[in-house]
């Protein structure tokens, strides 16, 4: 399911960076939503926007850190609510509980609300491939989906695309005159997907919380086609990954207060549907619609194992991250060329899947800490980002250059002489590169290096002394 | 906070999220809003909740002075009829609210036989009855009926997306507009 390596990364990065309308297209619509943002935190929010954080903060910790606990305690709570529930290692498991799950209920028709658990799993092409027709119906995803790509950000899947090349999109695809005006392009999303789900015969959705203390699956959006995609279909398959359990609702209505604020701005989103039970088919009939409930793990209790490392999954998914992160704000989602874009792919990625060929995502980044300053549950994004760097150096990942440098590097500075002689000689050449600056393969195609002083900190720090010994003895 | 506050507090609320609210002290003047509201929107046909004394009287008093189709819930489940087949034409739902929370101007909607799903979902426009003794300040003060019913939806204005190059658009997949009737006696 992923392309991801050193060289294509650098390709995407490279590719994405020279495309000037992307570049405006993002920079333009992360502002938007870090402003809006701002402005509700500073607006509209009663409580303290830092204390928030730290409650969210503690209330995501004790559930990673108590896991298994309130694991055990969530599927008693399903089994008492008739709620049926699957846990999933990986994602060819998904893939087949869900294909199970269709046949039995003679599906054909699905449609899905978003849910990126399924973009990682590959869910869509799996089902494509056995002749299930899926509609995905968030409007963005519905976009990338005729667009046949991949969400660029996780909260606005469609993020990267202006509104002339949707307008193309649905002429070229729904055979519709060309249009792009917002509202008219919506409005024959919404004629289209209507009938879908009149069709339909079983709804996938993601969960944005799963209350351990009662059972509650709790799903946020602004659209209105999460609620449709969980009412009209007789059969409800809920797919998200297992560190989504909050402990109570109280904890679950903490976090809703910092969730739609860190991700649109919004202080509640238009929608929030609390799911206890099954509801009865229609009102006549005393048949219950089934929920099905499937939690992939994918590499995750693994990482909840690792003290350093489980806080990469207090995660809830707001998007902030991305918005807020300098590197993306440039290359936009898909430069990262992994299912998870942004701060939070780059440290989520390289766990999930394949360490050698993801790790490079954690050096697209410039270690601003902006991520961490913005994230809600306060995840210690960019030390994780460092963390990876010194794993793929522990397990001798890095180039075989660079491990020669370091390893004359190491010898140069264990000498005091060679280091004196090495730096003098550097600083008796430095006026020549003045202007220029050292150049540096590789490194100075992309910044610059700047030439040494005239003489060495060695040097001035025993002018220094004298001089200050001097100035004492007066 | 006191009611006055409460009503003061949700309807400043819900104006930010694009929905509306207004305050009747009897039916008589509800009806004429929705009237009004009727011949504006062009509204050809009404499913409402009719399970409560206010809401049962709207529908009664409606019957009586439109000639639209005007159906209530309690009729359907009589006739042991799919709700999703008789919605489909229906393009205005009334609703009738468990809550109202004015901190963040939403309406609580518990699902039940009298108030399905669907029906503050399919139909173009969506009208919430509820009285003033009904607003709770924060959805905190809602936990015990979220943890005790079998689903709970909390509605903050119309449905909305910004998925296209962050233009707010109204009206995606769920209802086009969202007004709620607060009668305050
Ligand atoms: S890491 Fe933090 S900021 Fe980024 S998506 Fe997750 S919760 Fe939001």
């Amino acid at each position: 399911m992923n392309e991801l390596d050193t060289k294509y990364f650098k390709k995407l990065v490279k590719e994405k960076l020279s495309d000037k309308s992307l570049r405006t297209i993002v920079k333009k619509a992360t502002f938007h939503s870090l402003q809006k943002r701002n402005e509700t935190i500073q607006n509209d929010i009663s409580e303290k926007w830092e204390q928030l954080r730290e409650k969210a903060y503690s209330i995501r910790k004790i559930t990673i850190e108590n896991w298994d606990y309130y694991f055990n305690q969530i599927k008693a709570k399903f089994s008492e609510n008739g709620i049926d529930f699957f846990y999933a290692k990986n994602s060819s498991e998904v893939c087949d509980i869900v294909n199970n799950l269709l046949f039995s209920y003679k599906a054909k028709n699905i449609v899905k609300s978003k849910s990126m658990v399924t973009e990682e799993v590959g869910l869509n092409e799996y089902l494509e491939k056995f002749g299930f027709i899926v509609t995905e119906t968030d409007l963005g995803e519905y976009i990338i989906q005729l667009a046949n790509e991949r969400p660029s950000h996780i909260t606005a899947p469609a993020l990267h695309k202006s509104r002339s090349e949707i307008g193309f999109l649905f002429s070229e695809k729904l055979n519709i005159d060309y249009t792009d005006a917002p509202e008219k392009l919506t409005d024959y999303a919404r004629q289209i997907l209507r009938k879908k789900f009149l069709n339909a015969d079983v709804g996938i959705s993601g969960a944005n919380f799963l209350v351990a203390e009662t059972g509650t699956i709790v799903i946020v959006e602004n659209e209105g086609n999460a609620r449709l995609t969980i009412t009209l279909p007789k059969l409800h398959i809920v797919i998200t990954s297992i560190e989504k359990i909050v402990p109570t609702l109280s904890d679950a209505l903490i976090l809703l207060r910092l969730l739609p604020v860190s991700s649109t701005g919004q202080k509640i989103t238009s929608y929030v549907s609390f799911i206890n039970k099954p509801e009865e088919e229609d009102n006549s009939s005393k048949n219950l619609k089934k929920i099905v409930v499937i939690l992939l793990d994918n590499g995750r209790s693994k990482l909840i194992s690792d003290k350093k490392l489980r806080s990469i999954l207090y995660c809830i998914k707001c998007g902030a991250c991305m918005n807020k992160c300098p590197v993306y704000q440039l290359i936009g989602g898909h430069a990262y060329g992994s299912v998870y874009p942004g701060p939070i792919g780059s440290i989520l990625t390289p766990w999930l899947n394949s360490f050698k060929d993801s790790k490079d995502l954690a050096y697209g980044s410039s270690l601003c800490g902006a991520c961490s300053e913005i994230c809600p549950v306060k995840i210690d994004i960019h030390y994780q980002l460092l963390r990876i760097r010194k794993y793929s150096i522990e397990k001798k990942f890095s180039p075989f250059i660079e491990k020669i440098i370091f390893k004359i590097w190491l010898q140069i500075v264990k000498n005091y002489k060679i280091y004196n002689l090495l730096s003098n000689i550097l600083c008796f050449l430095g006026p020549l590169f003045q202007e220029t600056g050292l150049k540096i393969p590789v490194w100075s195609k992309y910044k610059y290096f700047p030439a040494p002083f005239e003489f060495s900190f060695h040097k001035w720090w025993q002018r220094e002394v004298k001089t200050q010994e001097e100035y004492a003895n007066v | 906070m006191s009611k006055d506050n409460l009503i003061e507090r949700f309807n400043k609320e819900i104006i930010k999220v694009n929905g509306e609210c207004f305050v009747f002290k009897n039916i008589d003047d509800s009806i004429t809003q929705i009237q009004s509201f009727i011949e504006k929107e062009k509204i050809k046909k009404i499913l409402i909740n009719d399970k409560n004394e206010i809401s049962r009287s709207i529908y009664v008093n409606l019957k009586r002075t439109t000639d639209l189709i005007i159906q209530a819930v309690s009729e359907i489940n009589i006739k042991n009829k799919d709700i999703k087949e008789e919605l489909k034409d229906v393009d205005l739902g009334i609703s009738y609210a468990n809550f109202l929370v004015a901190d963040t101007g939403s309406v609580v909607l518990t699902s039940s036989e009298d108030e399905p799903r669907l029906l503050s979902l399919l139909p173009e426009f969506n009208i919430v009855l509820s009285t003033s003794n009904q607003i709770i300040e924060k959805l905190e003060d809602a936990i015990d009926v979220i943890k005790t019913e079998k689903s709970v939806t909390v509605i903050t204005g119309p449905s909305r997306t910004a998925d296209i190059e962050k233009v707010l658009i109204t009206g995606v997949h769920g209802p086009k507009k969202l007004i709620v009737f607060i009668f305050d006696k």
